[in-house]
């Protein structure tokens, strides 16, 4: 009791801190421009990036002052649409506002308070003071550093759009919006993150998203109150359906027309300034093994890889444990001939079979991490020194069976036929608990284990979407797109179990061939 | 429309009892018929389906009385609060008989068919736990696991029978007609209530299923 009521008032205390430091207090601005000048110098440290630019204007009679850092303006640009045409102005307008009618620069606002001046000035914008006035001009004369639009490493196609998103918020929807050029995708930002003040935007079509799914991702997100927010998958875990699962809940993507395309799905994208990583909800299972290359290539060889992925996934899962299981449990199962020859290997192993296949997992996962932390060209050098010399080595030295080394290896390919980085990695560790189950109960406990794993994955949830629609609970008229892909004239709906608001996807009877009247 | 709504549908309800009928007496009951009833087991067995159905009308037609309701709810009302409470403990009991009946069978054939020296809790306490994981997960996820598992197993339970078909004699069923009425009467009994179980154990998911409107 004493515990909780403790925890309970740091708790309270870290609020009240947050709201003091933060925006909730007004101060207003005062008319002389010097005292302001101090008192932003005073509020931001005297930082030597920020800088203030006193001149005359209106012929000479109005002291006026410039604030801004010049860590994030556009000096230039200040220079030639602010403090030129000012200079010029013969007559002091009334008020601020229509001071910023003779500016030749766009989105210029009024600000009245010192907190506002704060955060305009951080956030990169140019404030003008004008002496006599109670209120101040911030004009957006952001300049910042941006990565070129590039295909991104993680979510490559054979054929199909090479761009993909960058780290500005503004530029990504400017992407979007090159895809979509529809008055309905709209757009809501919030800014969160109580000491970095990131934008945060949620992006929807309206007519095809689910109200109540745009309802359910807006309060979850607003509801968000945390310090930082430096990459999207901070905002993922505070949304997400069910924090303690291992599969992931939401989706993320870093191509424009993969965007687009869920979009146009009536799900709902979420956009984190400062990360090229977009988080789309709701997600089934199925989309994770499918690619956005499955809408570029022929329907027929779609389908056959998407088979082929399925196994993989199966693959990857059940493999290791079922050897295990066969090998120490259920020799009497397998064939003689195969028998023999997994007799005549073990022969020489030192180790149990569970045992060894535990390690050799753990190898790989070791070079796995190893090749991705490395350093540049070394990468892969060493992942294909570690897996030649140690794999080979350790089975000449006759510690471990070659079929243990086929089987690792094989399983780890096809672990990664899985085109979601984040749906793989989680696979991966689930195949640990099943070899432990395999080595200790054979094929019950293989069994056993998928069945949680079977019974966890239907029990999930995104955003009110059941996580293995469309197959459990079936969805009949999904199916053109779930392990088949159906030609896209044939593609007339959205998927249902999305509910989208308006289903119709494309109109019947569009079988192309020549007209037969 | 809800955004989370934990109900199923009715045909799923139909796939889950499908899925325990199928399960549970395929595993028991052909032996114990034969048993008793010799060459007549397939008169027992369709008088027992017979009397079967007539318990799954009696409980379906109380059901649609009470739309909505449990079974210890409606008993109450129909029965008056003591006889009623004692009612739902019955169905209550009849669960949990009918769980650790498949619980023993399910771990019994395993250790007869696939591990002779493993002993037979090991396996009890893994389906519990998985049961019990189930039962924690509500009836939508266990619902939704059995649209996937039923096909299979049904294909599995064809391929099965199919393959044994060769091995199937159809001399030994003569004669055909050659009832022994106390021993026929006793399977029907047992037959019928096995065949009824699972369904008045549902009794209780009956109001979780979705209405036509």
């Amino acid at each position: 009791m004493l515990l909780k009521n403790r925890l309970f008032s740091r708790k309270s205390s870290y609020n009240r801190q947050n709201n003091d430091s933060g925006q909730n207090k007004y101060e207003p601005l005062a008319q002389n421009i010097e005292q302001t000048i101090v008192q932003v110098e005073t509020s931001l440290g005297h930082s030597p990036d920020l800088l203030v630019h006193r001149f005359l204007a209106f012929t000479g009679r109005t002291e006026c002052a410039v604030v801004y850092l010049k860590s994030l303006s556009d000096t230039e640009e200040l220079n030639k649409s602010v403090l030129t045409p000012l200079l010029q102005v013969a007559l002091m307008p009334k008020d601020i506002k229509n001071l910023a009618k003779v500016l030749p620069q766009a989105g210029s606002q009024e600000i009245t308070s010192l907190q506002e001046l704060n955060k305009s000035v951080v956030s990169g914008n140019t404030v003008l003071l004008v002496s006599g006035f109670k209120s101040g001009l911030k004009i957006p004369l952001k300049k910042l550093e941006q990565r070129a639009v590039t295909e991104p490493d993680t979510e490559k196609v054979v054929r199909g759009p090479r761009d993909g998103f960058v780290e500005s918020l503004w530029s990504n929807v400017g992407l979007l919006r090159q895809k979509i050029k529809n008055p309905d995708l709209r757009l809501e930002v919030v800014t969160l993150g109580t000491r970095t003040s990131t934008e945060v935007g949620i992006v929807y079509i309206e007519g095809i998203a689910n109200r109540q799914i745009v309802e359910e991702v807006r309060s979850r997100v607003k509801r968000i109150n945390v310090d930082r927010l430096l990459s999207s998958n901070v905002i993922y875990e505070f949304v997400q359906d069910s924090p303690w699962s291992p599969f992931p809940t939401m989706q993320i993507t870093e191509r424009p027309d993969r965007l687009a395309h869920y979009l146009l799905d009536g799900r709902v994208g979420i956009m984190v300034d400062c990360d090229p990583i977009v988080q789309v909800a709701p997600v089934v299972f199925w989309d994770f093994l499918k690619s956005s290359d499955d809408y570029i290539e022929n329907g027929f060889v779609v389908t056959f890889v998407r088979f082929v992925r399925f196994l993989g996934h199966l693959i990857t899962l059940l493999v290791p444990g079922a050897y295990v299981a066969l090998t120490t449990i259920h020799l009497q199962m397998l064939p003689q001939a195969l028998a023999v020859i997994i007799a005549g290997a073990r022969t020489r192993a030192p180790f149990p079979v569970a045992v060894e296949m535990i390690i050799m997992e753990l190898m790989v996962e070791i070079l796995r991490e190893t090749s991705l932390r490395m350093p540049g060209i070394f990468g892969q050098t060493m992942s294909v020194v570690g897996a030649l010399v140690i794999g080979e080595a350790a089975v000449t030295a006759g510690l471990i069976e070659p079929i243990i080394v086929v089987i690792v290896a094989f399983t780890t390919l096809a672990s990664f036929l899985v085109p979601d980085y984040n749906a793989a990695i989680t696979v991966r560790l689930l195949r640990f608990p099943l070899i432990l189950l395999s080595a200790s109960l054979g094929f019950f406990g293989l069994s056993l284990g998928a069945m949680f794993y079977l019974i966890h994955l239907v029990s999930l949830r995104s955003f009110g979407v059941p996580y293995f629609a469309p197959v459990a609970p079936l969805f009949l008229q999904d199916m053109g797109d779930m392990f088949i892909r159906l030609p896209w004239w044939k593609l007339l709906r959205r998927p249902t179990y999305y509910r989208p608001e308006d289903e119709i996807r494309a109109s019947q009877k569009q079988k192309p061939g020549p007209d037969k009247d | 429309m809800k955004l989370i709504d934990e109900k199923i549908s009715s045909r799923q309800f139909t796939w889950l009892i499908i899925a325990v009928e199928i399960s549970t007496p395929t595993m028991m009951m052909p032996a114990e018929v034969i048993l008793y009833a010799k060459q007549s087991a397939w008169l027992a067995i369709l008088l027992g389906t017979l009397a079967a159905v007539a318990g799954v009308l009696l409980n379906l037609a109380l059901v649609q009385q009470f739309p909505g309701q449990t079974v210890a709810q409606y008993a109450q009302t129909l029965l008056g609060s003591w006889l009623g409470r004692c009612i739902g403990v019955f169905y209550g009991l009849i669960c949990l008989l009918i769980t650790g009946l498949a619980l023993r069978a399910f771990a019994q054939i395993f250790v007869i068919a696939a591990m002779q020296e493993t002993p037979l809790w090991v396996f009890v306490l893994g389906m519990t736990l998985l049961t019990v994981y189930t039962a924690w997960q509500g009836i939508e996820p266990a619902a939704r696991a059995n649209d996937i598992i039923l096909p299979f197993s049904l294909l599995g339970l064809f391929l099965i029978l199919l393959l044994a078909l060769r091995q199937g004699e159809l001399n030994r069923a003569l004669p055909v007609l050659q009832i022994d009425l106390r021993k026929s009467l006793r399977v029907l009994l047992s037959l019928s209530v096995t065949l009824v179980k699972p369904f008045s154990s549902s009794c209780w998911h009956l109001p979780l299923t979705k209405r036509k409107s």
